[in-house]
């Protein structure tokens, strides 16, 4: 009995094994119309009304459409709305919508579907607002079929981008299960723990970024050894992968590089002592050696960051900041002295602990703290704790986290405004709170910018943290997959790639 | 008959046990489900919507009595972080997870079974050197690094099996044989070490007893002596290993599964507690429980079947 | 002692076990450099004079690192396993032993301990008395109870009615006597080979509790914790990965081999 099982074991692996086996095998790639890469998280929802998650973003955004999009520069672009106007005042938008567009599930796109998908977003119609984006919204009028007039109840310069959230067919309830949008992509499946599949949307309005690749399958992948392993024997055809593993990968991939707008920080509680102490927490910025942070880190692959702004943000961004506190040892000693810590002092990192990269960082910057006597603790909690006790109730000494980038300067810097109930920095300073209302409803771009500017430069002179840097998105493709598009948000774009016939 | 109400009993009372504790374990926790899904990018507006399309404004300890008031009429309830049915997202997870399980101790009793009986009929001789070192040396490596050195070899350098995924059966049984092939042998791997130890260790407790005296000094071969009695005998700790290993691996494997991307009862673990999905753990829990207690079950019967002197009382 | 030492498995785990222990020894006075100090020009190298078992991501001395992390391993692997043992083992007689209705209760609390998700009860212990040494021993010990409680049944269930014991009990000896000085040597082979595997388990659990961030806190050099840390660095510097396992593995082999040896002697003596 045994020999016949071990027998019959032999046979099964030898013809598992052997590659004739329906002419496939895992390292032979498949047909070009297919394109297979990751996502690092399950998607948080596939509503895109309830869904906040990047990640999710990322992908649902291939199907998803707004009345604006934006362009690989972050730069606001005609989507569903072909042109728009903004009163003098600020309160009133009018958007004129493409006309010829389908819904996914065939239904045509025009301004019902606009009040329809705005009505559930501001609570006009259901009496709660999904979001405080649109929360502002007083009355959405459609004189035609092709014309939507929004009105706010306060002027709002950060209201044109949250435009770009998707627009759903009038009346359709199911986008949490079976997502409908206009996009280039539409929606065919999600298995829980597996992948999300996408086909391309033969009927998209816009040639010029009509898809080209048949379907897409987005693997939910969390470990990064297998999503090597998975490139290497060709499982995979684009994925994001780490610095470290992007060197193993270069000849065999191509890997693209670019800065993704992410804010990464050593957080400090400036309401407790001794952080509320402005000096301490200028010695801590002179303390931390930010170079060793993106090489030990983030292998390299990492903008250097004096203030909460990634350069990404173009001109917004200011570059007065840039090395601001240098690394300096000695000054950071002088400072501590200063404050009467000469002897130094000892306090706690909280880290999340599924953060690897987080938690890299932590330990550097124990060692550079070490170095000016002072004892830094590491102390790794869960995501679900990190979240409630440090983000939501703000009970921590210092932590180690990176904030997800936004188009919008005023949603980037509202975390630092003293009545903000997200603020766990617990900054408090009222002229920075002045210049960021001024700027909200600022209608001047140039004016605006300044005001920006002028944020981020008192941030940086009060050392509210220490910033540290914007991680680098790197992607690795196959050789013969082309047309990988960066964008400063987190947006992977389908559409836009393309299989390139082998020439050899 | 009285023999299993009494365990059905047992295993109720167990299966409330279990349920209380984590119950009360995630009171304890930190940690808002909502919070967690949407993470720290959402508005106040965004978590009230979703806290309210998830129930989880009601209080704890009324969304747990609704939850065992569910389970009375078989309703396993709702997933927080998924919004699927628990019991189906259960019931997908098991696909995967007992067919890995399957494999898993097959290889590892065609292994087991067989190098331990040889191990210790030659005890002294030099085949058992290398085959002990081996054994120890698969017993003493951690599954994860076994799982990313086979893939490293047979999906890497070979391309031959697939390193991620899972293919249903519905597909083919030989794709989907494929696609668990090296998770089961990184696990069978792991599990037949154990296995040989305690096949080797019995067998040999079992040959220094008298009556194996007895009977080769009555002439019996060496073989039958071995096969006819001291197999049987030896088989307790044998059939006892087994259970808890086929019971750790139907709890899912959770690095394994992690490295190999599979979609099975493992990940559902580690993602119902870092999410803080109460119905989605409280469902795995249930789960769990029972099978471990099935498989104690089926062990005590599997005892009193080899060795009659246990009885079931 | 003699006679143990004439035997190749026990001789080569007590040589294994002394190497171990003198590593641990000298960590106490000295290593050859400070076990977090970093030197990020030179991370990821491979073994050299420098450096003997080369540098981690950070450019960490690995050598100085194992060394205080096999002190760390020791501390929780023999605490989880001593104490697991010994309330397995008292558990499991009386249980096994006495059976009836004192049997099903206890085997009905072993069983909810054992359904249990492993990591789930860590959590409770580590959320509600918070993270460190002390806590991650008491869980990791918890953890191990009920599997030496049902290997003690198991054998004791077989033992209580063989003739030894009858004999034994006809001579009026009492319970505790037959328990602990008849039975015990009969199935201390299974719990010693049990302990030694557990050894094992108890070091493995410690890096997947690290790997959650509910164990040893970086940057103290668990093996765990640099086991979980060098993962990522497997393709890049397989070196790496392979010290924390390797120095793992000779434990558990150690631990195995002198597990072997006793039984193989003691078997032989019979």
């Amino acid at each position: 009995m045994k020999k016949v099982l071990i027998f019959l074991f032999t046979v099964l692996l030898a013809v598992s094994c052997s590659k004739s086996d329906g002419g496939e095998s895992p390292s032979s790639y498949v047909q070009p119309s297919l394109v297979r890469l990751t996502m690092p998280s399950e998607p948080d929802s596939l509503d895109p009304y309830i869904s906040t998650a990047s990640d999710t973003e990322a992908v649902m955004h291939n199907v998803y459409e707004g009345l604006v999009l934006f362009n690989e520069d972050g730069e606001i672009v005609p989507g569903l709305a072909e042109s728009w106007q903004i009163s003098d005042d600020g309160l009133e938008y009018t958007f004129h919508l493409r006309e010829g567009v389908t819904f996914h599930n065939g239904k045509h796109f025009c301004s019902e579907d606009v009040a329809y998908s705005y009505g559930l977003l501001s609570g006009l119609t259901t009496g709660s607002s999904l979001s405080s984006r649109f929360s502002t919204i007083t009355e959405i009028d459609t004189p035609d079929d092709y014309t939507v007039i929004i009105r706010l109840a306060s002027a709002n310069a950060a209201f044109l981008e949250a435009t770009r959230i998707a627009i759903i067919p009038s009346g359709y309830r199911e986008c949490a299960t079976s997502p409908v949008g206009t996009g280039p992509y539409k929606f065919i499946e999600y298995v829980p723990g597996q992948r999300i599949v996408l086909e391309r949307n033969d009927l998209y309005y816009d040639s010029s970024r009509a898809g080209r690749i048949e379907r897409a399958e987005v693997y939910i992948m969390t470990d990064e050894s297998a999503i090597v392993t998975a490139l290497q024997s060709g499982q995979l055809d684009m994925a994001q992968v780490t610095g470290m593993d992007a060197e193993i990968l270069e000849g065999k991939f191509t890997i693209h590089s670019n800065p993704q707008n992410m804010v990464c920080l050593f957080a400090l509680n400036n309401a407790v002592p001794p952080f509320n102490d402005i000096r301490v927490r200028q010695a801590m910025n002179y303390a931390v050696n930010k170079e060793n942070i993106i090489n030990g880190a983030f292998d390299g692959y990492a903008t250097r960051l004096d203030s909460n702004f990634s350069p990404v943000m173009g001109l917004y961004y200011n570059s007065d900041v840039e090395n601001y506190y240098p690394y300096d040892p000695v000054k950071a000693k002088e400072l501590l002295a200063e404050a009467g810590y000469e002897r130094g002092f000892s306090f706690t990192i909280t880290v999340p602990a599924n953060y690897q990269q987080h938690v890299n960082t932590a330990q550097i910057i124990a060692e550079d703290l070490k170095a000016v006597g002072i004892d830094a603790r590491l102390q790794l909690v869960e995501w679900g704790a990190w979240l409630e006790d440090v983000y939501t109730n703000g009970n921590y000494e210092t932590t180690v986290v990176g904030l997800t980038g936004k188009l919008d300067p005023y949603e980037i810097l509202v975390r630092f405004v003293s009545d903000y109930s997200r603020n766990f920095f617990h900054y408090d300073n009222s002229e920075f709170d002045r210049l960021i209302k001024e700027a909200m409803v600022e209608s001047d771009e140039s004016e605006r910018i300044r005001l920006y500017k002028d944020c981020q430069m008192i941030l940086t002179e009060d050392a509210v943290c220490v910033w540290t840097c914007d991680p680098n998105l790197v992607i690795a493709t196959r050789k013969d997959l082309k047309g990988y598009k960066a964008y400063p948000l987190t947006f992977t774009d389908i559409s836009s790639l393309y299989y390139e016939e082998e020439t050899s | 008959m009285r023999y299993y109400l009494r365990k059905l009993i047992g295993l109720l009372i167990t299966l409330i046990l279990v349920s209380l504790l984590t119950f009360l374990v995630f009171q304890v926790l930190p940690g808002d489900p909502a919070l967690i899904i949407l993470g720290p990018d959402a508005d106040a507006y965004q978590l009230e919507a979703l806290r309210a399309s998830l129930n989880l404004d009601m209080s704890p300890l009324m969304r747990y009595l609704s939850w065992v008031r569910g389970l009375f009429s078989g309703d396993l309830g709702t997933s927080i972080r998924y919004g699927q049915s628990v019991s189906s997202l259960i019931g997908e997870g098991l696909k995967v997870t007992s067919l890995l399980a399957l494999y898993s101790m097959i290889l590892t009793v065609l292994i087991g079974i067989p190098v331990g009986l040889f191990l210790a009929s030659h005890s002294r001789k030099k085949y058992s050197i290398p085959l002990s070192v081996l054994s120890q040396i698969s017993l003493s490596v951690p599954s994860f690094c076994m799982g990313i050195f086979l893939i490293s070899i047979f999906s890497v350098r070979l391309g031959l099996l697939p390193s991620v995924g899972y293919t249903p059966l519905s597909e083919g049984f030989f794709k989907s044989f494929k696609s668990l092939l090296l998770p089961s042998l990184s696990v069978a791997i792991g599990s037949s070490a154990i296995l040989i130890r305690y096949v080797r260790v019995s067998v040999l407790k079992e040959n220094g007893r008298d009556y194996v005296r007895t009977a080769r000094s009555k002439g019996l071969t060496r073989f039958r002596i071995m096969y006819a009695h001291v197999l049987k005998n030896s088989l307790i700790p044998v059939i006892t290993i087994l259970g808890i290993l086929t019971a750790d691996i139907l709890g899912g494997s959770i690095i394994i599964e992690n490295i190999f991307t599979l979609p099975g009862i493992g990940r559902l673990i580690t993602v119902s507690i870092s999410s803080r999905d109460l119905p989605l753990i409280q469902g795995l829990v249930l789960y769990l429980a029972l099978i471990v207690v099935i498989c104690n079950f089926v062990v005590d019967l599997i005892y009193s079947l080899v060795d009659p002197r246990i009885r079931l009382r | 002692m003699a006679r143990y030492l004439k035997n190749l498995s026990f001789l080569i785990g007590v040589v294994i076990l002394s190497i171990m222990f003198a590593m641990l020894f000298i960590s106490f006075f000295h290593t050859p450099y400070d076990v977090t100090a970093m030197d990020l020009a030179h991370k990821l190298e491979r073994p050299s004079g420098e450096h003997l078992l080369g540098t981690d991501q950070f450019g960490r001395d690995i050598l100085s690192r194992v060394m205080k992390g096999i002190e760390v391993s020791f501390l929780i692997g023999l605490t989880a396993v001593a104490s697991g043992l010994l309330l397995g083992l008292a558990i499991g007689s009386v249980s096994g032993y006495f059976g009836g209705k004192l049997d099903e209760a206890v085997m009905k609390v072993i069983d909810t301990l054992m359904a249990f998700p492993g990591v789930l009860l860590a959590m409770m212990l580590i959320a509600v008395f918070g993270n460190g040494l002390l806590n991650t021993m008491t869980a990791l010990s918890v953890m191990a109870i009920p599997r030496f409680a049902r290997i003690a049944r198991s054998g004791y269930m077989e033992y209580r009615d063989s003739d030894f014991v009858k004999a034994e009990r006809i001579r009026g000896a009492g319970s505790f006597r037959i328990m602990y000085l008849h039975i015990l040597p009969n199935i201390m082979s299974e719990l010693v080979a049990t302990a030694s595997l557990s050894f094992a388990s108890a070091i493995m659990a410690e890096a997947g509790l690290s790997y959650l961030g509910l164990g040893m806190q970086p940057p103290s050099p668990s093996l765990g914790i640099m086991l979980s840390e060098a993962q990522d660095y497997m393709l890049r510097a397989p070196w790496y990965v392979l010290i924390p396992t390797v120095t793992i593995a000779l434990l558990v082999i150690a631990f195995n081999l002198i597990g072997d040896g006793l039984q193989e002697v003691s078997g032989g003596e019979r």
